[in-house]
């Protein structure tokens, strides 16, 4: 018990901690007047604010969509299709992040509802493809001898298929959190808001200090949500 | 029970059918092994059965009633399923595993879980032990035994077992085969059993139905199977050797109390006894036995050269097997040939020991056959 | 299992400690003189800005929404201060402001996209953008070198008036010419290259950078075909990156010619806090002190100013009666409402 609390909250108290501390210390202990002026606690709150409204947005968005649609393509009506969706989706993953929020801001202009959409797309992919392969990785033994046993389609999918592919959704929802987090801080670029103000701001002035506050910060967001999920596995997946 | 009334199946964009115009019927209570190379249609014709695949043309009644026209998913809740990949659900404990059918009908928690006790000591895993495991936790014979315990646990007429035993070694196979033997005298399952196995199918079967090619060759009892086989297919399938197969068909209870028994030493017989008592035995050995019957190991007329003590038990070497008398006479010869010895001990269903069983005595029946 | 109990404790303590430690540190003197600092007072907020209509906002980049001789000096200086401030590239504020994203969009003098979006400069009363002439800065070695490279260029420099600017900028942006396209023509029509280039030397060649924006790679361009037809050889390291990585290259002595802006040097790389808004004087200035100090010399400067300026659409800013930047602050301090 005292071993669950210890992991599941303390750890990332802990690290919020750690972030509060970063900030204070960096708010309270400004190398110059430039720097002091970048990092406010009100900047900070809102670079936090927007930077996790466009992660969960986006996220929430991604996980829906991508394992709605995951599980749509894993149908075996649906499965070349799958395979083919699943090919498209490998090659969107390696467009740079950059690239496709400079194609959606060409499309759709700017500001956080663009760059949320940007981030919605980037992110879906994984959670997508890491669907349909943990869906059709199950094993066809497993799968037929639940039908033989009287189980229909959708308790099928539901006790069988989607607790077997958690895992590996799940290791695409991390994936998919870790370029989120890295992409967020580009959607600055397109006035996107989030801890990409501090960096790209901080970068421009060449003030270390707001650079390192900026990445740190959202480096321990992305650090945080990842841990809380890899525990959620954990404590989920029991019989590997 | 079951009856298969000229029944085909053609996959979409296969040429030959993969089963054609079978005829079969199942007694209730017989275990009916389909037996045949492999790809002949075994496994189609037994996914028929609980509508996995569809017939292409034909009938099939499940106590009189059109299956075909029944509802698939409460067909198959009455009908246990154990195929030879054993399909366990590896994200659910054995205990889950067991309990999905229950499940699937909401039966309520108290039944379910009694029911699931009962079945697992059926199948001999003990449930305080194996309830809260995983599969990965198991070995191959006792999944093999998961798998048969959640096709039982809802007490179904009908369970239809696709080379349920294919995945473990022959040692393990073979005490499987007879625990399910010994299981099925008490509960009288009308089975549909697939092997391509001929020695398995005669071990098991009450009636075989040798398959070729989609096609029905002979249905018989395994008697008149091995003393009339249809073709030269059948033939062949059950072999030159056919003396030594009916060695499957008989169990060696049915012997044992012809042979000549060698009466055992009890462990405190003084050494002059137990000398006498080997030189009066055909094997030159003596079997020991402990206080309550119980096998304690064998002396040989070198064991006594060593001198190492007054009474039986302190001569003893331990047996490295023994066999259970409701095994087969296959069984005992296995076993034999495994140690490398012309006996094998005999114990019952409580451990104790019932007899010795010799390579003659084996002999003897292969030659009374003839 | 107590260890591990411990240790977190012992970090806890720690971080609590750190904490009110962190809570408990004197800012920095430096940040206490500051006027601009909001942390220790927030001049702004005195005035009431309750009536500020939150359509105001301001597209910036991230550089000028920070620095002393951006926007935060600017609305001291103008006494006013936007609903909000979006930040975001460079090189889109422009469009932003076309597609009415914001009403207000800062942006760069001479960039042709402002004639081309039919946008406006607002005019700067108070003189508060300091001056951003240009100049072909070049190491001393590389000058020691190829001496002609001063009368090669100076000439060149002296014809780059705004409008020029501009127009070869629109041709990249708007026209989607490659820059060395729009160098090359100007250059000839200019007659600084001709059909008869000089015989090309076998000396060092001169690494030519610059940064990554449509005007600068053109001048970087202009720069290197007119030093070859006249036989210096180059290497075109032009689109390097930001102000910082190529001015760091050339300190490096990886680059040994760029563009650079009087304005930019002045705050940016010889760290003044206070802008100087005569051109001359900013020059003279710059170059003095870059010699000195890194052994750079500036070349003469364009006649254009490349100074940040406030742009709106102008048909707002008919509307509106607005062509000065107090026109702006007056509008949006006396709660008009945003366009
Ligand atoms: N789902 C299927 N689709 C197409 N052909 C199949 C399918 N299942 C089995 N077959 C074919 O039907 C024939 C009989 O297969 P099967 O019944 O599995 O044989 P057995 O169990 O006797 O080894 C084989 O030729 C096999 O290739
Ligand atoms: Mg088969």
């Amino acid at each position: 018990m005292l071993q669950n609390l210890y992991k599941l909250v303390l750890v990332p108290l802990f690290l919020v901690i750690v972030g509060v501390v970063i900030v204070i210390y960096t708010v309270n202990n400004p190398t110059d007047g430039l720097v002091a002026r970048m990092l406010t606690y009100d900047n900070v709150i809102r670079a936090l604010r927007e930077h996790l409204m466009l992660m969960l947005v986006s996220m929430i968005g991604a996980i829906t969509v991508g394992v709605l649609v995951g599980i749509m393509l894993s149908r075996p009506s649906l499965y070349y299709l799958g395979r083919g969706v699943e090919n498209v989706v490998n090659v969107g993953q390696t467009i740079p992040s950059l690239a496709i929020l400079a194609l959606f801001f060409t499309w759709l202009g700017l500001g956080f509802r663009v760059a949320v959409f940007a981030l919605f797309l980037y992110s879906i992919l994984p959670i997508l493809r890491n669907t349909f392969a943990g869906i059709t990785s199950v094993d066809d033994s497993i799968i037929e001898s639940a039908k033989g046993m009287g189980l229909n389609q959708f308790r099928i999918l539901t006790r069988i298929e989607l607790p077997l592919a958690f895992p590996i959704i799940i290791a695409g929802i991390r994936t998919a959190i870790v370029i989120n987090v890295g992409a967020a801080t580009l959607a600055t670029f397109i006035g996107g808001g989030g801890f990409g103000d501090l960096i790209v701001t901080g970068l421009s002035v060449r003030r270390d200090m707001v650079i390192v506050t900026g990445a740190g910060l959202a480096a321990l967001t992305a650090i945080i949500l990842d841990y809380v999920i890899g525990q959620i596995e954990i404590r989920v997946v029991k019989w590997t | 029970m079951i009856k298969l009334d000229n029944v085909t199946k053609k996959f979409p964009g296969m040429k030959i059918p993969a089963v054609k115009d079978l005829n079969l019927e199942v007694k209730e209570g017989d275990v009916c092994v389909l037996v045949g190379p492999s790809g002949c249609g075994k496994t189609t014709t037994m996914k028929m059965i609980n509508r996995i695949h569809e017939p292409t043309e034909g009938k099939i009644y499940i106590k009189g009633e059109d299956a075909l026209k029944m509802n698939p998913i409460n067909l198959r809740l009455d009908i246990g399923y154990v195929i030879q990949e054993i399909g366990l659900f590896p994200h659910m404990t054995i205990e889950e595993n067991v309990a999905t059918v229950p499940n699937e009908k909401k039966w309520p928690k108290d039944k379910t879980d009694k029911k699931v006790d009962e079945m697992m000591t059926l199948v001999g895993l003990d449930p305080k032990i194996y309830r809260k495991r995983y599969p990965s936790a198991l070995s191959g014979g006792q999944r093999q035994r998961v798998g048969v315990a959640r096709a039982m646990v809802s007490d179904p007429p009908i369970m239809l077992m696709d080379e349920p035993f294919g995945a473990v070694d022959p040692i393990t196979r073979a005490r499987l085969q007879n625990e399910f033997l010994r299981i099925q005298e008490r509960i009288e399952k009308t089975i549909v059993f697939v092997t391509h196995d001929i020695d398995e199918a005669i071990k098991m079967g009450d009636t075989i139905a040798v398959m070729r090619e989609g096609k029905l060759i002979q249905h018989a009892t395994p008697g008149d199977l091995l003393s009339a086989p249809a073709d030269d297919f059948v033939a062949d399938l059950v072999g030159r050797n056919r003396s030594i197969k009916r060695l499957h068909l008989i169990r060696i209870r049915e012997i044992l109390d012809d042979v000549n028994r060698i009466k055992p030493a009890p462990e405190d017989m003084p050494l002059d006894d137990v000398k006498k008592r080997i030189e009066d035995s055909d094997i030159r050995s003596v079997i020991v036995v402990d206080r309550d019957n119980k096998l304690k190991g064998i002396i040989g007329v070198n064991d006594l050269k060593r001198k190492t003590g007054e009474v039986a038990g302190d001569y003893c070497q331990k047996i490295s097997d023994s066999v259970t008398d409701d095994a087969t006479l296959n069984d005992a010869l296995s076993v034999m040939l495994e140690m490398g010895e012309g006996y094998v001990a005999v114990v019952n269903e409580d451990d104790q020991y019932a007899g010795t069983i010799t390579l003659g005595d084996l002999l003897n029946v292969v030659k009374e056959d003839n | 299992m107590i260890m591990k109990r411990m240790l977190v404790m012992f970090l806890m303590v720690m971080l609590v400690a750190g904490s009110l430690f962190a809570i408990g540190c004197e800012p920095d003197e430096e940040v206490v003189e500051d006027p601009l600092d909001p942390v220790d007072e927030e001049p702004v907020d005195e005035e009431p800005p309750a009536e500020v209509d939150p359509g105001w906002v301001f597209a910036t980049d991230h550089e000028y929404s920070i620095r002393d001789d951006g926007y935060p000096g600017l609305q001291e200086l103008y006494g006013f201060e936007f609903a909000d401030v979006v930040t975001m590239d460079l090189g889109i504020t422009y469009g932003a402001l076309r597609d009415g994203d914001v009403p207000v969009a800062m942006g760069f003098a001479t960039d042709g996209r402002i004639a081309a979006y039919e946008l406006v400069n607002l005019v700067d009363d108070k003189q508060f953008h300091p001056v951003y002439n240009c100049s072909p800065v070049v190491r001393e070695e590389t000058l020691e070198m190829y001496p002609e490279i001063a009368d090669i260029l100076n000439p060149i420099a002296a014809a780059l008036d705004a409008d020029t600017m501009s127009s070869l900028n629109m041709q990249v942006d708007i026209e989607e010419y490659l820059p060395v396209e729009v160098a090359e023509e100007w250059l000839m029509a200019e007659g600084f290259i001709g059909d008869d280039p000089a015989d090309m030397g076998d000396g060092e060649p001169v690494v030519v950078g610059s940064k990554e924006f449509t005007e600068q790679l053109t001048l970087g361009q202009i720069a290197i075909l007119a030093l070859e037809y006249n036989g210096i050889p180059t290497v075109d390291e032009t689109g390097l990156g930001g102000t910082v990585v190529v001015r760091e290259a050339q300190e490096r002595g990886d680059v040994d010619l760029y563009w650079e802006y009087t304005g930019t040097a002045l705050i940016t790389h010889l760290g003044y806090d206070e802008a100087i808004t005569d051109p001359e004087e900013c020059y003279a200035l710059v170059a003095e002190e870059d010699l000195e100090r890194y052994g750079l010399v500036w070349l003469d400067y364009t006649p254009f100013d490349n100074t940040y300026t406030i742009m709106m659409r102008q048909a707002d800013a008919d509307e509106l009666g607005i062509t000065t930047i107090s026109d702006l602050a007056e509008a949006i301090m006396s709660g008009v409402p945003a366009p």
